[in-house]
């Protein structure tokens, strides 16, 4: 019996980056397949190839027995081919119903509502045709997406990090879902950073590295760390952290309390970097936005850096004490992406000597200034007057990164410092805070990545619904404690 | 007093039609995720071209033959001849509409900046075309007035007669466009789709709509009412006339309504018709009050241009139907992300 799906030495190229180089998957019926990768792997260029949005530069696609061509996603579509994506493609100012008729090819009428509705509890995604999408969760809008790819009856439906925004009982719920589709006999491609779901979930699994199929193997048969290990291509260092030579605290936080977080302490010392884990959600921006003076804490003394009680500054009083912020949102937050890179070093450092002379910027220095942050940071561009936006993200943050760490700040703030970067300019992020911190400075790295928490932290504390825990050295943590005190309730956490 | 209210609805209906038919057009164009603020120029170019076509279609009687010289005419023109030059008006308009179309769905130009040019280019070109096109003159050129479309006699039936007899034949089509753009937006495939690409055209691309060829109709869509609303204020009068930038910013006026109204079409007739109400009102209060002080002369004749603004900003505040109305990709170029 032929497979479902069979893809056979497909290649595409970027500019500069060969992201799948002769892959070969296949999908059989009823089977739940998982495709691995870390990002930059080539995982969402396969799946852009199979849905119809890129066309690969060679190798065949193979349905059901016969070899096809997918020139459109109109044609993805009518092949069969569902697709869940990761950043849902949906219509916020729009009904869920109509989000559903879009993506049909229909009109919203009495039959597609009930349709939606016997959909929905066939499969157990409850959903009311009449919510407004904006008002919705993530869970829901996933949802809306599943219920959408379903009603136009594929018979593969790829889905693309599904599980990223769901809490754990949404998770359980649609692995509930998807048990059932495969049941059914339809296809599933299942793509995940998470290897216990992908364990416990599918039948097979392909990994993807650099591009290129490293293996494909039953996923139940391996555990977590040889699978991470194909992934990554060597296996990660266990921590041995606790720092010595810790100097003065030159950032600390006490008693800071307000509707959204509460932090009873928090202190970090010269060449110390502590970190803060916790599941996306949970106050990682408060936290971040007190910190960096975006949000004003209740009292002066709540933060003090410096010796400086700086709880009422704002984020450029703060930097002039020595601190500097590196925030979670690349676009928009940390850079604006239609500013070029210098424009885009002139941002954080107004209050840099000789950036300003008499009250008029001296471009000069600030172009020489992007330039050194460019060679310095291994920031790889097409000149430094591009636009920030059209930098890949590893670039873009490795710039940021970059653009703070060259002002050796006595205190740095980092929230998210890697997330959504390629394995290769994370590691170099990575290095370049540890440095930061060996020569003396402050680090708070906020992250939801517990490998690079226990890579990077002397320290490290949890942060559960609003609540900073107490902080520990890192040796003291596993990963079961940590996981525990990141999913249980606050209140436990803080007298454990 | 309740032929005062009629004589102030019917009066209205002259000067709210125009800012309805433009705004119907444009707030399907906002819709789609685009803000065409070539609105007036659209205007302009097609009332002239309106006025050019009545002016050309209109066909002359002698009453005066010395020879085979003729010294006056009488010139008339019937029902189809003013239906030829609306069409040719919305013809025109569509065709400006095309080109800020190209521009910026096909060259992604700037939106804002091509609408302007075309309000730029609209003004001019209607200047230099009015004064003279093919050695005619047209603000000078004569054009028989547009026949009624009822019997006369109609005209004498109590309410309806003034509010609907004696109107021109674009009065009770802006309202049926009204309902048609609303039911084509709300109620249709079509109109779901035209909804989608302005919430969000990345979404639409991949669920595969073709977002660049829903603009570009969508454009030309408005730029045919915005030509017609220009036509019907340059021949839908007693005594058509062409002069230079007739349409005394009625387009701006009509693009303000769309986004005071959060893009709900029947906001824009409320918009539309307090506009016309309150200007309306504005002579035959002065008339009333004829000692009244100059200050308050001067705030009445303003007031047309408040109270439409301030009613809709009071009635439109619920940010929830703000987020659930307005086009998220308004303005925004579309490019296909590779």
């Amino acid at each position: 019996m032929t497979s479902l799906l069979s893809l056979e030495r497909i290649t595409k190229a970027y500019p500069g980056v060969l992201a799948n180089d002769a892959v070969d998957f296949a999908v059989e019926r009823g089977e739940i397949h998982a495709l691995l990768g870390e990002n930059g792997a080539g995982k969402s260029t396969l799946m852009k190839v199979l849905s119809g949005l890129t066309k690969p530069d060679s190798g065949q696609i193979v349905w059901k027995g016969d070899e096809i061509a997918i020139t459109s996603p109109q044609a993805s579509k009518a092949l069969g081919i569902g697709m869940v994506h990761q950043h849902f493609a949906l219509f916020d100012g729009m009904s869920v119903g109509e989000n559903i008729a879009l993506g049909l090819g229909s009109q919203l009428d009495a039959t597609q509502r009930d349709r939606i509705i016997e959909m929905s509890e066939k499969y157990g995604l409850p959903l009311d045709p009449d919510a407004l999408v904006f008002t919705l969760s993530a869970g829901e809008k996933q949802r809306i997406e599943i219920v959408r790819a379903l009603l136009g009856e594929p018979e593969l439906l790829i889905l693309d990090e599904p599980t990223s925004v769901l809490t754990p009982q949404e998770a359980d719920a649609l692995f509930a879902t998807l048990r059932l589709l495969k049941e059914e006999g339809r296809g599933l491609v299942f793509i995940s950073h998470k290897l216990n779901e992908v364990r416990a979930l599918c039948e097979r699994a392909t990994i993807l590295r650099g591009g290129k199929v490293v293996a494909t193997c039953v996923p139940a048969g391996k555990t977590a760390e040889e699978i991470a290990e194909m992934m990554i291509g060597t296996r990660p260092v266990p921590a041995a952290k606790g720092a010595q030579n810790l100097g003065e605290t030159t950032l600390s936080v006490r008693d800071l309390v307000t509707s959204d977080i509460s932090i009873p302490h928090l202190a970090v010392r010269q060449g110390e970097i502590v970190g803060v884990a916790g599941v996306a959600g949970n106050g990682q921006e408060a936290l971040y936005a007190y910190l960096a003076g975006e949000e004003l804490a209740p009292s002066a003394s709540a933060v003090r850096l410096n010796g400086v009680d700086a709880g009422r500054f704002g984020p450029s009083e703060r930097r002039a004490l020595g601190a500097a912020f590196v925030p979670e949102e690349r676009l928009g937050h940390a850079a604006v992406p239609d500013f070029s890179l210098i424009d885009n070093t002139l941002l954080s450092n107004l209050g840099t000597d000789g950036f300003q002379k008499r009250g008029l910027i001296n471009w000069r220095v600030v172009r020489e200034h992007a330039v050194e942050v460019c060679d310095g940071y291994d920031v790889r561009h097409a000149g430094v007057t591009g636009r920030a936006g059209s930098l890949s993200g590893g670039n873009l943050q490795k710039f940021i990164v970059g653009r703070e760490l060259i002002k050796h700040p006595e205190v740095l703030i980092v929230n998210q410092p890697t997330w959504g970067v390629d394995m290769g300019s994370a590691t170099n992020i990575r290095d370049q805070l540890k440095a930061l911190a060996e020569s003396g400075s402050a680090v708070l790295v906020i992250s939801q990545d517990l490998d690079e928490l226990f890579d990077l932290a002397d320290t490290l504390c949890v942060l559960n619904h609003g609540h900073l825990s107490e902080s520990r050295e890192t040796r003291e943590w596993t990963a079961e404690t940590l996981g525990v005190a990141m999913t249980g309730n606050a209140q436990g956490q803080a007298a454990a | 007093m309740s032929d005062l209210v009629i004589q102030i609805l019917a009066a209205s209906m002259l000067l709210a039609t125009p800012l309805l038919l433009a705004a119907i057009g444009e707030l399907v164009v906002e819709k789609s995720g685009v803000i065409n603020l070539g609105v007036e120029g659209m205007m302009l170019i097609g009332g002239l071209a309106g006025f050019i076509a009545l002016y050309q279609l209109q066909t002359s009687t002698c009453t005066m033959l010395i020879g085979d010289v003729c010294f006056t005419a009488e010139n008339s023109v019937n029902q189809f001849q003013y239906i030829g030059s609306l069409v040719v008006a919305a013809l025109v308009g569509a065709m400006a509409a095309a080109l800020f179309g190209f521009l910026t769905q096909y060259f992604r130009a700037n939106h804002i900046a091509a609408g302007l040019g075309l309000t730029v280019l609209g003004a001019g070109l209607s200047n230099s075309l009015g004064g003279n096109f093919f050695g005619v003159d047209y603000t000078a050129a004569i054009v028989a007035s547009v026949p009624p479309l009822f019997p006369e006699n109609w005209s004498e039936v109590p309410v309806l007669g003034p509010l609907l007899f004696s109107q021109n034949l674009l009065v009770p089509f802006s309202f049926l466009m009204l309902v048609a753009v609303w039911f084509f937006l709300n109620r249709t495939r079509a109109g779901l789709v035209v909804r989608a690409v302005g919430e969000n055209h990345h979404s639409a691309y991949a669920l595969g709509y073709p977002v660049i060829l829903v603009r570009m109709m969508t454009i030309m869509f408005g730029g045919a009412m915005a030509g017609l609303a220009g036509a019907f204020i340059v021949i839908a009068q007693i005594a058509p006339k062409w002069t230079e930038g007739i349409t005394v910013g009625k387009g701006w006026l009509a693009l303000a309504l769309i986004l005071f109204a959060t893009w709900r079409p029947g906001r824009v007739l409320l918009g539309a018709y307090l506009f016309g109400i309150v200007l309306a009102l504005e002579p035959r209060l002065k008339a009333i009050f004829s000692n009244m002080s100059l200050e308050i002369s001067y705030f009445l004749t303003a007031l047309p241009y408040i109270v439409p603004v301030v009613v809709l900003v009071l009635i439109s505040r619920n940010p929830v139907m703000i987020r659930r109305n307005a086009p998220a990709s308004l303005g925004q170029s579309f490019e296909p992300r590779s």
